[in-house]
């Protein structure tokens, strides 16, 4: 008898095509918590436990107790396939989603007004968060400051990239940051590389509503979305196509929630859910995030700046005759 | 120099198990780089920077997992392939094996158990109030090992066990022993008449341990988690306690240990002493000893003290003040060790697994120095501005969240200290490392082994420099350890390590070492 489990919510568009009649995949790869399936495409869907969070292409089903996905008897290659409202995974799985809740991610708006002093703020407090738990190896040298003299191979790699990238971004020169975030793209220690966490957290920064990033941004987010697909592995193109396409897991919009417009303890709350993703992965997607809030606020001072410089030049009574 | 590489195709293993994986070869010894990483072309372009870059590398695709080890031997690398080797099957054999029924939820434990009294919470912080509460209101008295739980959750815990008559110990509480069954990191410690109540866990385990040794026993060893004396908190779970073993029929002395309480705690905690029955020992380290006898209670000075203290009441015997601890041997061994240092040979650079034991010792130095920094100084004149960089006399909690985020705590998995025993060893002006090895049911099964290659070389590297690098550690644990004390004790005496009866005695020791002779008592 298969184990039957039971999803309790997913994204909307994930289990509209993993369990409308007719889908048809394997099993890419098997985690203790989650299980990852593609579609003939070589799509990426993710089946993961109910207390890991909501996020893009993924749906979270209940465990019973005791159980994990890598003890469940499939392996990769098995077949997938959907009918009569369930998913058969292998031969020893069978998924049902009857009482799934659908969940659908919404980015926050990018703040203003006196919004914009309190993400400044938020911003501080989350530095201080990730230099004192954040996990090193990957990019929190480059955002903390810190370094212990000693950083890894990669930490130095991936912060002369990293400042790269931002630097380019500021001169507002869009074809040397496309060289610098590839540059970065599959770079870095475990299994998803550190340079693409961080730069999953960037492109998503760069969708957020009402934000002062502008096209060149989102073509920037598609041309590195393309890059991925040669220069990083499976599971990282799958997370940086849909940051490029502005969709985040719902543990990162909490904390860019938190950062736009909570308090320190939201702040402390939301960023602990995100380190807590994977071993250094969750420091460095909320690196990126942090650093594309900072660009943000950049390019809205330097644009009031601007302003401010053109109101004076056309003021009248200033004139001079 | 020789490079291994292990190849793996199409292979996706849970972080976690990869983050073991690295930090076990990196702490090898002779291992100079270990990458864990994916065989993207950027990685393998900067494996070739680095003089790492095979060919059975290059063939690799983005998928596929590269394990690349450089060491000083061929021996060594064979060594980290195998580890690496075992690592990775055993995560497999271990999630083939599922035939024990694991209750996921509280309640469906309580389901399936009716009998059980206690819940022990050790998941991560965000989640561990909701599971205490759980617990708690399925009539379950809770340990909750779990930390970075906010003060207003750990108050609307305690105030609901206080209201439930249940205990609430934590969170943060890594030591407890009730109706002799020890929990977390307690330790194989005799039966007796002593009641313990902690607010700090590797205090508790030092006096427990001590207790045993003075030839005392406990009855119950309670634990109430770091923040139970702050003002906010008010020190609900230290007077349920204290009430708790005030009502036991087989306790006859009460011993309470905290870093120093809030003053209005202190003094709402010592008004419920004065009206104890039963002697009470108070160990507030760094405290205030007349505070404590004006309430009638017994003032413990260290945690050593506090155990010798306790031991005697429990025999009926009087406490002799200023008669209990003498440390005048350990100022003759101290001018032994200075006359083998060379002149610009001034510091003590404390490594320390137990928050507590630093602290004491930390005070300790402090107290006769008139210098100490710690990442963990209250006082912010004396605290690290980067824990990873000493100054002076330093004494570092390696427990802290900044050195343990993603990884088990030096407790468990002591290797975390190794390369900062070496940092340590390269600077001149070190003259003592103090060390602590846990011993207990939760603790490492050989953390003195896993140390012991680290002191070889970082004597070896203060010899090379024509400097005598002093080792001075504690083994804070019984015979009843599982890892077995003297075992322990034996591995670091032969390795040139100077063995501390206690953790103050070791303390005092590096002090008098560095300061000469008239160590306070």
């Amino acid at each position: 008898m298969p184990t039957v489990l039971a999803a309790v919510s997913g994204d909307a568009r994930c289990l509209d095509r993993l369990f409308r009649p007719g889908f048809s995949g394997r099993v890419h790869s098997i985690f203790a918590k989650v299980v990852n399936v593609c579609d003939k495409d070589e799509e990426l869907f993710s089946l993961a436990a109910a207390d890991l969070d909501n996020a893009p292409h993924t749906v979270l089903v209940a465990f019973p107790a005791g159980f994990r996905f890598d003890a469940a008897g499939i392996v990769s290659g098995d077949p997938v396939s959907s009918g009569r409202g369930v998913l058969a995974i292998g031969p020893s799985l069978t998924v049902t989603a009857a009482s799934a809740a659908s969940w659908q991610d919404v980015l926050p708006r990018f703040p203003a007004g006196r919004g914009l002093s309190i993400l400044g703020a938020n911003l501080a407090v989350l530095a201080d968060i990730i230099a004192a738990t954040g996990t090193d190896g990957g990019l929190k040298e480059y955002y903390t400051g810190g370094g212990q003299g000693d950083s890894s191979l990669f930490s130095r790699e991936l912060a002369a990239r990293a400042t790269g990238l931002v630097a380019a971004l500021e001169a507002a020169d869009f074809t040397a940051a496309a060289g610098c975030g590839r540059s970065l793209l599959g770079l870095g220690t475990g299994q998803t590389p550190s340079g693409d966490d961080f730069l999953a957290g960037l492109l998503t920064v760069f969708h957020l509503p009402g934000s002062p990033f502008g096209e060149d941004y989102r073509k920037l987010s598609q041309r590195l979305s393309r890059e991925a697909e040669r220069l990083t592995a499976a599971i990282s193109q799958a997370m940086l196509h849909q940051a490029a396409e502005g969709r985040a897991r719902q543990s990162v919009i909490s904390l860019l929630e938190a950062l736009i417009a909570g308090e320190a303890l939201q702040i402390g709350t939301a960023a602990a859910r995100v380190l807590a993703l994977g071993s250094s992965s969750g420091t460095d997607i909320a690196v990126g995030l942090a650093s594309g809030l900072r660009h943000g606020l950049w390019l809205l001072e330097k644009q009031a700046k601007e302003d401010r410089h053109d109101n004076q030049n056309n003021n009248p009574k200033e004139c001079v005759p | 120099m020789t490079i291994k590489i292990i190849t793996q195709k199409n292979a996706y293993h849970d972080s976690v198990t990869l983050m073991a994986i690295s930090g076990k070869i990196t702490a090898m010894t002779g291992v100079n780089e270990a990458v864990v990483a994916m065989a993207t072309a950027m990685n393998k372009d900067l494996l070739a920077r680095v003089g790492m870059l095979t060919a059975e590398v290059d063939q690799c695709e983005a998928n596929d997992l590269i394990i690349a080890v450089r060491a000083d031997t061929d021996e060594v690398c064979q060594q980290a392939a195998a580890m690496v080797d075992e690592l990775l099957t055993k995560r497999v054999s271990d999630s083939a094996g599922q035939g024990q029924v694991q209750p996921a939820t509280v309640g469906s434990a309580v389901k399936m158990a009716p009998d059980l009294n206690l819940a022990i919470i050790s998941t991560p912080g965000q989640y561990a109030a909701r599971e205490a509460m759980q617990a708690l209101k399925a009539g379950l008295h809770v340990m909750m090992f779990s930390d970075n739980v906010t003060v207003d959750e750990e108050i609307e815990l305690k105030k609901y066990a206080h209201a439930e008559g249940l205990l609430m110990m934590g969170p943060d509480c890594g030591t407890a022993i009730i109706n002799n069954v020890g929990l977390c990191f307690a330790n194989a410690v005799r039966c007796g008449d002593i009641g313990v109540v902690g607010a700090s866990g590797t205090g508790t385990q030092e006096v427990t341990v001590l207790i045993d040794k003075f030839g005392g026993g406990v009855s119950q060893v309670l634990g109430t988690g770091g923040r139970d004396l702050s003002e906010a908190v008010g020190g609900i779970m230290m007077l349920d306690c204290l009430a708790a073993l005030s009502r036991d029929e087989n306790t006859r002395v009460i011993v309470l240990i905290s870093k120093p309480p809030a003053k209005a705690i202190a003094d709402k905690v010592l008004a419920e002493v004065k009206k104890c029955l039963k002697p009470v020992v108070v160990c507030f380290l760094n405290g205030d000893d007349a505070q404590i006898e004006q309430a009638g209670a017994t003032f413990g000075g260290s945690l050593e003290e506090t155990a010798r203290r306790a031991v005697l009441l429990s025999r009926g015997e009087s406490v002799v003040k200023g008669a209990d601890c003498g440390h005048k041997p350990l100022l003759a061994m101290a001018d032994g060790i200075r006359a083998k240092l060379c002149p610009g040979q001034k510091y003590i650079r404390g490594l320390f697994c137990g928050g507590t034991l630093c602290d004491e010792a930390m005070n300790i130095v402090k107290n006769k120095t008139g210098r100490a920094f710690s990442n963990v100084a209250k006082d912010k004149a004396f605290k690290l501005t980067d824990p990873h960089e000493s100054r002076e006399h330093t004494f570092i909690d390696l427990g802290d969240d900044v050195f343990t985020v993603g990884r088990p705590h030096p407790m468990i998995e002591p290797g975390l200290r190794l390369p900062r025993i070496l940092q340590e060893a390269r600077d001149p002006e070190v003259a003592v490392l103090l060390l602590d090895v846990e011993l207990g049911f939760g603790s490492h099964p050989d953390p003195a082994g896993v140390i012991l290659p680290a002191i070889a070389e970082a004597k070896e590297i203060a010899r090379k420099q024509g400097r005598c690098l002093e080792v001075i550690a504690y083994v804070c644990g019984t015979a009843g350890d599982k890892q077995g004390k003297a075992e322990q004790e034996r591995k670091l005496a032969e390795a040139g390590v100077t063995l501390a009866k206690s953790n103050a005695r070791g303390a005092y020791l590096a002090a008098a070492i560095i300061a000469g002779g008239g160590v306070d008592e």
